[in-house]
Parts: C-alpha cells; structure tokens; sequence
C-alpha cells in the first residue's frame, strides 16, 4: 500500500515538473547572475519543489505554488543566503540540451534585449515583470507575492512604461 | 514593440534548451540530499548540544567533589547555565524550521528577516548570555578554590585547579583572552555575514511595500 502511495507521489511530482519545467527555466535565466548559472537555480528550485510536495495540500493552484517557490529561491539565491547551496554539484539526473530546431539567433537577440531590460529594475520590480510576462492575472500576482491586487496594479503601470522605455531606446 | 509581443519573446525564451529529468536517478538524488541536509543540521545541533551536555555532569560532580562553598556555588550556577545554553539553541532550531519556501514572496522576506535577526542579536549579545556568565561563573570558581591542606582534600584532580595566587591570576587572564576571541569572532561573523542580507532582506520589503 505505502509503495503505491510512493509511486503514485512520484508519478506526480514527475508531472508537476513536466509540465513546469519550461517556467521555472524561464526564470531562472533572468535571474542567475554569475558564478551562478541558470541550470544551477533550476536544480535547486526542483530540490525545493520536492521538499514542499509532500506538504502541498492542494490549497492554492500549482502554478502559484510552483511560482512563490521559484521566485523564493530565485531570490535567495540573489541575496546570498544559499551560499552552501550554490556549490551542489550538478546532478546527471537532470539534462539540459541545446535545441537544434525552431529557436534561432533572431529571437534569442530580442530575449537578451528584454533580459537587460529587465535587469535594471529593482528585484521586487522585476520578479512583478516577470509573473506578468507568464500571463499571470494581478490577482495571481498578489497571491504569490503577497500584496493586494491593487497594489499589483499600480506597480505594474509604472513598471510597464519604465520597461518599454528602455525597449523603445534600445530599438533605435 | 506591443506588449503581446513582449510576452512572445518572453514565452520561447526557455525554447532554446530541452530539459530532461531521468525520473528514477532524480528521486535517489532528491532522497540523498534531503538525507545529507538534515543529517547535517542534526550533527550540528548534536554537537553543541553535546559540549553542554558534559558540562552538567562535570560541574555537578565538582560541586559534590571541591569542599569550599564558594567555588560549589560556581559549579551549580554553572550545571543551570549549560541548561539554559541548551534551551536557547533549541528555541532557535524551532524558529529555523518555521521558514516555508512555499509562502508568499512578502511572507517569505518577513519569515526569513525574523530568522536572520534573531540568529543576528544571538551572535552580537553573546558577551552577555554566552561569555560573561561562564567567564564570571570561571572566576568565582577560581577565587573560591581554598587551601585544600586546611580541608584534608587531595584528589586527583587538584594537580590541575589554581590553587596559589600567581596560578589563579594567569588562568583568568588565559580565560579572559580566550573568552574576548569568542566576543570577536562573533561579533565579526554579525558584520560579515547577517548585516548585509537583513538590509538586503529590508530593502526589498520596502520595494514591495512602496507604490512606486
């Protein structure tokens, strides 16, 4: 019986990741700043998600849990507190590799563009962007950082315009 | 360049690596990190939990050992200081394992800024809870020692108390160096490590909290 609970868990931990994995990257490539690289932030948001799945009620929707804990270790790993942690080595059992089709040069130009963009906001500026981004409501903003929708609204006016400010210089 | 635009650029961006989990190996690796991390913390906590721990029974036997008053009263003040130095790292193992990564973004910052705090005011007040009690408690056992011809007591472990003035003036200077070193290296690892993360922590609870 526990064996079946057991494969059933990681059956859907397998699921969770399949179908998150593409998110999580996506931050993880805005926020890795050398040394640290954004395979290393992708190995520990995975950690992270497997430690807090086993208390995973089902509370909130997944994409806010796997969200709060993205953007959480994300920025643990900016102010320093993973210093251990950082140095993991890489595990096998998580491969990353270069797509040869489809994705060219041409848009991963405009992604460094929008990276730098992004770089310059501050962090809470950033990591609001970036939920935006994934098509997130500001209702699902609020919920994965903790403030209200309005506030979401407001912030997100000014940081719209700060950030195709600078898209708009840099496409000059 | 429109917003939907943006969120196109922004939705292929993880398309130009494929990410494959070998499922059975990862579950192995995530079991033997969770093992190695908690095994960690528990020698962690085994270890200074240990280093009181002995120190009960030894002071309580000195107590019951050394004839002279003074220096028994040393020895229980020191058994309740030791079990007080044990309540106070596991009140802060509690508050360690509050922290949920899977709390919201504001949550979070508070949770974490609570912790580092407090580890941070354990670390920069460890003059009074850590090191003037044991240092006070080591001089009072020191300047009680008696002469012990007067008691008739000769065990074996008199060879190694100050009995005469100069010995019991060099150990307390020697306590007195090694106690200021704990005081520094303590207070250096609050300005090193904890002050830059907590104004690091504060400030983007300030970003979060402004309406700009």
């Amino acid at each position: 019986m526990e064996d079946t609970m057991q494969v059933e868990r990681d059956r859907s931990f397998e699921d969770i990741l399949e179908n998150n994995k593409h998110k999580i990257y996506r931050l993880c490539r805005i926020y890795a700043v050398s040394p640290i690289e954004p395979q290393d932030l992708f190995q520990e948001i995975v950690y992270e998600v497997w430690r807090s799945f086993k208390s995973f009620k089902g509370k909130a929707s997944i994409d806010t849990w796997i969200y709060r804990i993205s953007l959480n270790v994300c920025l643990r790993s900016k102010i320093k507190l993973d210093k251990k942690n950082s140095h993991e080595a890489r595990l096998e059992s998580i491969q990353f590799i270069k797509a040869d089709s489809e994705y060219d040069e041409d848009q991963e130009d405009k992604f460094q563009m929008l990276r730098s963009c992004i770089s310059v906001l501050n962090e809470v500026d950033k990591s609001l962007i970036v939920l935006h981004l994934e098509e997130l409501s500001y209702k699902d903003i609020g919920v994965i950082t903790g403030l209200t929708e309005n506030h979401v609204a407001v912030k997100m006016k000014r940081i719209r315009k700060k950030l195709f400010d600078c898209i708009n210089l840099k496409m000059k | 360049m429109l917003e939907q635009e943006l969120k196109e650029i922004w939705q292929h961006s993880s398309e130009g690596e494929q990410i494959k989990f070998k499922m059975s190996k990862l579950m192995i690796d995530m079991e033997a990190r969770v093992t190695r991390m908690e095994r960690n913390i528990k020698n962690r906590d085994r270890r200074e939990i240990i280093a009181s721990l002995i120190g009960i029974p030894l002071f309580g036997y000195f107590a019951y050992e050394i004839p002279f008053l003074v220096t028994k009263i040393a020895c229980v003040f020191a058994v309740l200081f030791f079990v007080y130095v044990i309540y106070k790292l596991k009140n802060a193992q509690k508050l360690r394992s509050s922290i949920d990564v899977a709390s919201s973004f504001s949550e979070q910052l508070e949770a974490q800024r609570n912790y580092l705090k407090e580890q941070s005011k354990l670390l920069d007040n460890v003059l009074y809870w850590y090191v003037l009690p044991p240092f006070i408690m080591n001089i009072v056992f020191i300047l009680g020692l008696g002469d012990p011809v007067q008691f008739d007591w000769n065990p074996m472990l008199l060879e190694y108390l100050p009995i005469t003035p100069k010995e019991k003036l060099s150990t307390i200077i020697m306590l007195a160096l090694f106690y200021g070193f704990i005081v520094l290296l303590n207070k250096s690892a609050v300005k090193i490590n904890y002050k830059p993360v907590i104004q690091d922590i504060e400030q983007l609870q300030l970003q979060l909290k402004s309406e700009n």
